[in-house]
């Protein structure tokens, strides 16, 4: 509002410049055009010239008392607009508290209801849940009695199957291995039979060395050279 | 005294390959030291300081002075390598027992070989203890096993069942 009512001042202001300059640019062109029309007559020129001066003059005063009218006018505008503002903002101001204050308990009594609405919608779904998870409990607590059942019964199934299955491969594993262990002691033997004249060179070589003395060994190496003797092996 | 009652001088009293050359060396350096250092020492105790073994001193005895006399300086080396190479013509027994024999146990194999194989024989002694007892000897390119372990393997079988019953017999009177 301030603004509106310095712009209307700026504005009759230049208004009013401008209206006395062009008054001033016809005053002078009429001068001119007097002086040419009637350089002739200068008693004529004189009295144009006053009368033109006084109506001149009764323009300038009519101007400015426009002028001023026009300023007190704007001034009183703008008094009257700045009462007014001031009016209105104390108007709008007891409004907008008013507005405020209602919109603060508008809201309140929002928060309250949304408050109440809230704490029924929880209660409900607590309500809701608890009924499910009953409802899920006990048909857990059946499934499972049935899976038990019938895992329980297949178990014992499996466990037959798998105990006289056992017993079959036990029974075929102790099959072989009593072959194994026939074939085993069988090779062993062939290895014993044929190993025991090297385990006997053993024994006999250490009893020999114990308990034969040298003359019994020199006897022997003799009783070898006369049977080597007898068979005619240092024929020449 | 000529190369071969020399040799057969050295051979008398030696019966092994290892002996006849020893004595060979014992004898040459004997020799040496009476025609080339011009001293003659006592020849037992020369023998000795040479650790010659008893029976190469009663074998240097039994030479007798004739026969190193046959030696001289100019004859010594030719004598010896003549003699070599009437023993290297020797027949050699390879002779395996499984035991160390001792001087005397030379003595008396060897005696045993020459007087029932031949005068002309040197033996060359192994000892093998795995032939456990008896002998073997190698004899013109012939080997021949008369010890115990080559009649244990040759009677194998009767061994083996031998010790298959008495095992058997064993552990069924210990059931």
């Amino acid at each position: 509002m301030d603004g509106f009512l310095f712009n209307l001042l700026l504005f009759l202001t230049i208004f009013f410049v401008l209206t006395q300059f062009a008054m001033l640019i016809v005053f002078l062109r009429s001068q001119q055009k007097h002086e040419t029309d009637h350089l002739g007559d200068p008693e004529l020129w004189g009295k144009a010239k006053t009368k033109s001066e006084h109506v001149i003059e009764e323009a300038v005063q009519k101007a400015n008392d426009i002028v001023t009218q026009a300023e007190k006018k704007g001034v009183d505008i703008l008094a009257s607009e700045e009462q007014k503002g001031a009016s209105l903002a104390s108007d709008y101001e007891a409004h907008f508290k008013k507005v405020e204050e209602l919109l603060k308990s508008q809201f309140a009594e929002s928060a309250q209801k949304a408050g109440s609405a809230y704490t029924d919608f929880i209660k409900s779904i607590e309500k809701q849940v608890d009924e499910h998870i009953s409802e899920n409990q006990k048909l857990l607590a059946s499934r499972t009695d049935e899976l038990i059942k019938g895992a329980q019964s297949a178990l014992e199934k499996t466990s037959r199957d798998v105990d006289a299955r056992i017993k079959d491969q036990v029974e075929h594993a102790l099959d072989e291995a009593r072959n194994e262990i026939t074939e085993y002691k069988k090779r062993r033997m062939k290895v014993v039979d044929e190993r025991i004249i090297d385990m006997l060179e053993d024994v006999i070589k250490v009893t020999l060395e114990k308990k034969l003395s040298l003359v019994e060994q020199s006897e022997l190496v003799y009783k070898a050279l006369e049977e080597a003797k007898k068979e005619n092996a240092f024929e020449k | 005294m000529d190369t071969n009652e020399l040799t057969q001088e050295v051979v008398k009293t030696s019966f092994t390959r290892r002996d006849v050359s020893r004595r060979l060396r014992f004898i040459r350096e004997w020799l040496e030291q009476e025609y080339f250092k011009g001293n003659k020492p006592d020849m037992t105790k020369f023998l000795l300081s040479k650790r010659a073994t008893t029976d190469d001193i009663d074998a240097f005895i039994s030479y007798g002075e004739n026969f190193f006399k046959s030696f001289n300086k100019d004859t010594i080396y030719k004598l010896l390598h003549d003699i070599s190479e009437l023993i290297k013509k020797m027949q050699v027994i390879r002779l395996y027992i499984p035991y160390e024999p001792v001087p005397a146990e030379i003595i008396k194999l060897g005696a045993w070989f020459r007087g029932n194989v031949g005068n002309e024989i040197l033996l060359d002694i192994h000892t093998d203890k795995t032939l456990l007892g008896g002998c073997a000897f190698a004899w013109k390119g012939i080997f021949r096993d008369y010890s115990l372990r080559y009649y244990m393997h040759k009677k194998r079988d009767e061994i083996t069942k031998l010790v298959t019953e008495y095992v058997n017999k064993f552990y069924e009177e210990s059931i």
